[in-house]
């Protein structure tokens, strides 16, 4: 099993800062509504998953992954390669869009 | 102190990192206005929150009377006797200090939607450019003869949190073994459609260890339930015969209600109890009714793609109040509506369309204290017919890992609160 991050981030949780930093984005610089469709299919998946100060093993934190790693997870889980409880069932329900605009907004940044 | 300076750091930060300045439309996040919540539970809450996450420059008042909220989710449990309310509440104080939203402890007393206005109790008043309502659900009192807010004070219904749900603990603690507790499940739609069957698992649980002889009837105003498959799998391997589910089918309508004797007649039969949950048909909070934004049904109809109301563009219906239909009236549901209702507010407030929804519900039910189910769903938005259409759905199989599902539950409890009062 992936390891926690051990490393302590000071500023604010991982989900304020991703979240003022890429709507702030997501208005402004595009200044296109439909960007917020990004914003919100991602902020779906913050109702279960914590941020990296959540330090239990599962449901996964999202912090884990960088955007490659968790859009190929969600492609595993929709296409029933990779079986889990929940995941599969919702993960059913998206679409390569919606799974590369999550991805692209919760994934750890290189 | 410090936690609060780096977080306006942060946003002074993304305003230069980003070039909040250079908006196209020259709005953009800096656009302020006034948005005022009513009802600070799950619904409200999630709202306050990220209306000033997506735009800090607005002015988020929410007004909710309660200085300290108590969720129902988990309340299950303090029935049973597992776990203490303590666990159940939370504060606005994070929203307060990390988001300057205003909390304002005062009931609404009605709107003047003419004027745009908010009138609390006290007579004071407060100007919304826009209104996000989310005062959860009030019950028919009307709707079963011999039931009412009197009798409520000793025959519980426990459907919303708070001292219902410790008077119907203390009942439970206190009937003899070998006693018969009955619970009244109401007509779809209502909160939380698995949840009187989670009560009855966990009742189970409790009477199974400490007193064993005694029974426990649902009589349901329904045919069939949610996540049935999966709670009567569980209910026979853990509890053998001791929970029996009766449909309305059998019984026929719940008549007449003696609270004192706590007594129940159906159409065919009457049935005596020693601890009496009635859990009564239900319509949105009253101000809703009161404020002219239900239909007939009891409930508020909103655009899904924005949960404005029909009836009034400023004002926004979100949670168990609202039509969210095919959606369930559920803490989860509340949740990722307040999202969706948050960015269309923006969004409306510097004059765009609102976004595309994806909303989630997804819910569990402990079936005992190490073991739960859950049922999910994934919903778009139809531009064809203006509704929300179910993407996917799915529960736990009969034969599921319920002991891994429990895992997931606890931590979803936490990390859920965390998301919306942010601790
Ligand atoms: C036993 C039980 C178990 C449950 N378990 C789960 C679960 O496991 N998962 C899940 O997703 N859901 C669960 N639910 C459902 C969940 O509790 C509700 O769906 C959720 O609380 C709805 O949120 P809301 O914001 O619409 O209403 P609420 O959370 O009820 O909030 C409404 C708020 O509005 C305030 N209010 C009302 N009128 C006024 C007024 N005039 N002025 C000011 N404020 C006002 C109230 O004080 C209240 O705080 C459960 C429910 C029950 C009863």
């Amino acid at each position: 099993m992936t390891q926690l991050p051990n490393t302590h981030r000071d500023v604010l949780s991982f989900v304020r800062r991703v979240q003022i930093g890429t709507i702030a984005v997501a208005l402004c610089f595009q200044a296109r509504a439909e960007k917020l469709d990004t914003v919100l299919a991602a902020l779906g998946c913050l109702g279960c998953h914590a941020d990296e100060e959540e330090q239990i093993p599962e449901p996964a934190s999202l912090r884990r992954f960088d955007a490659k790693e968790m859009a190929s997870l969600l492609r595993e889980y929709r296409e029933g390669k990779r079986s889990g409880t929940v995941m599969n069932r919702i993960a059913a329900g998206l679409t390569n869009q919606d799974i590369e605009a999550i991805a692209g907004f919760l994934g750890k940044r290189p | 102190m410090i936690r609060r300076r780096r977080f306006l750091r942060l946003l002074a930060v993304c305003g230069m990192g980003w070039g909040l300045g250079g908006c196209a439309s020259g709005k953009g996040l800096r656009s302020g206005g006034r948005v005022v919540v009513v009802g600070g539970g799950y619904g409200g809450a999630t709202a306050a929150r990220y209306l000033k996450q997506m735009n800090p420059g607005l002015t988020i008042t929410l007004i909710e009377p309660q200085e300290t909220y108590l969720s129902c989710p988990g309340s299950n449990e303090a029935v049973a006797g597992l776990g203490d309310m303590g666990t159940l509440a939370r504060s606005y104080d994070w929203l307060r200090r990390e988001l300057d939203i205003g909390k304002v402890t005062a009931r609404v007393a009605r709107l003047d939607r003419q004027r745009r206005r908010v009138i609390l109790n006290d007579g004071a008043e407060v100007t919304y450019d826009r209104l996000v309502l989310s005062p959860g659900i009030d019950f028919r009192w009307e709707a079963i003869m011999g039931y009412d807010e009197a009798a409520s004070r000793f025959v519980p219904h426990a459907w919303k949190a708070g001292p219902q749900t410790a008077l119907l603990a203390r009942q439970i603690r206190a009937m003899p073994d070998g006693g018969l507790v009955l619970i009244t499940a109401p007509p779809s739609p209502y909160r939380c459609p698995p949840g009187p069957y989670e009560r009855a698992s966990l009742i189970a649980y409790y009477l199974k260890k400490h007193k064993p002889r005694s029974k426990i009837l649902i009589l349901d105003a329904k045919t069939r339930f949610s996540k049935q498959p999966a709670f009567e799998q569980a209910w026979r391997e853990l509890y053998g015969d001791m929970v029996e589910w009766v449909s309305s089918e059998k019984e026929g309508r719940l008549e007449r209600i003696d609270a004192a004797g706590r007594t129940v007649e159906t159409e065919f039969d009457t049935f005596r109890a020693d601890v009496l949950n009635v859990i009564p048909p239900q319509k949105a909070g009253v101000l809703a009714e009161q404020s002219g934004l239900t239909d007939a049904s009891g409930w508020c109809p909103v655009d899904p793609l924005s949960f404005a109301s029909v009836y009034d563009p400023a004002v926004y219906v979100i949670g168990d109040a609202c039509q969210a239909d095919p959606m369930p009236k559920s803490a989860f549901s509340a949740n990722s509506q307040a999202k969706v209702c948050a960015a269309a507010i923006v969004a409306s407030l510097a004059g765009e369309p609102p976004p595309d929804p994806l909303l989630i519900n997804h819910c569990y039910s402990f079936v005992a204290p190490d073991q739960a189910i859950s049922i999910t769903g994934v919903y778009g938005y139809s531009r064809d017919d203006g509704q929300l259409i179910v993407r996917s759905t799915g529960e736990t199989p009969p034969h599921g890992d319920r002991r891994r599902e429990a895992g997931y539950a606890r931590a979803w409890q936490r990390s859920f609160k965390k998301d919306v009062f942010g601790y």
